[in-house]
């Protein structure tokens, strides 16, 4: 801002006196100082209206990338050695065969009380 | 400030939801007490299958070709009364939002098994077991591409 902007200002701020003179100087820095201190007060007023949006994109931008970050972490690997990890493995495989095991001997206990009473009305 | 703190309590909350797969239970659950966890990674799957030494039968059943197919298992079983049911809906809740489909369920004497897979007719990419008694709650969780007739045929042969 040039100086005859100041002084523009000055004067907008005073509401149109004279600013000539040693009363004058002190008239202006006066306004100046006054249209300094409402801009200032203007910039204290701004971060009211976006800090609390801004607070909140920011908190959960952080948990976002933390969530997604979490995420992403991969495991260590339980086992060094194939063998041991083959082992588990295999482990994992006999568990869900036995969990298919228990699965199709219900099913054929459910088909055994169907077929009975079809294979009764069939005789009949 | 009471409501930022609200804000984020519910993005904490959004994003754990959001976050539930296999390895999200895996890592959530992995270290609590009680709770017997495996890991086993696509490298180390990759590695079992290029090891000839390391016999690929059980029960003259061959599971080399699915190890092959395989990319990653997550293994979590533990009977700490405190996780069981939390490790029990994750799962659920996760197999549900990923649109698993149920391949098998199983209801006998207080223990209930499902076996879900995610895949189309031909390639399983993944497969969910879950199991839960009265004292123990596992969830075995693995991806990859596996044949599914293969897979099918295998786990019938390991049930006989």
């Amino acid at each position: 801002m040039g100086v005859g902007e100041l002084e523009a200002e000055a004067l907008k701020a005073s509401g149109g006196k004279d600013f000539t003179g040693k009363a004058g100087a002190e008239g202006l820095i006066d306004a100046l100082g006054k249209a300094e201190a409402a801009l200032s007060e203007e910039k204290k007023s701004v971060p009211g209206k976006w800090f609390v949006p801004a607070a909140v994109a920011a908190g959960l931008a952080i948990v976002a990338g933390i969530g997604l970050e979490w995420q992403k972490t991969a495991p260590r690997d339980s086992f060094t050695d194939p063998a041991a990890a083959y082992a588990q493995v295999e482990m994992a495989f006999n568990r869900i065969g036995d969990g298919f095991k228990k699965g199709s001997e219900a099913m054929e206990k459910t088909a055994e009380i169907v077929r009975k009473p079809i294979e009764i009305i069939n005789n009949q | 400030m009471k409501r930022l703190a609200l804000i984020i309590l519910a993005a904490v909350l959004s994003v754990s939801a959001f976050a539930q797969d296999g390895k999200s239970i895996y890592n959530k659950y992995s270290n609590e007490e009680g709770v017997s966890a495996v890991y086993i990674s696509p490298a180390m799957f990759r590695l079992i299958g290029k090891i000839p030494e390391i016999k690929t039968e059980e029960n003259g059943v061959d599971l080399s070709t699915i190890i092959r197919s395989l990319t990653g298992m997550y293994i979590i079983s533990t009977s700490n009364p405190k996780i069981r049911e939390k490790i029990y809906d994750e799962a659920s809740r996760y197999v549900k939002s990923k649109k698993y489909e149920l391949l098998m369920e199983a209801k006998d004497s207080g223990e209930t098994m499902n076996m879900y897979t995610i895949g189309n007719d031909k390639i399983i990419n993944g497969f969910v077991f879950l199991a839960q008694d009265g004292e123990e709650t596992s969830f075995i969780c693995f991806d990859g591409n596996i044949d599914r007739k293969q897979f099918e045929d295998t786990v019938a042969s390991l049930s006989k």
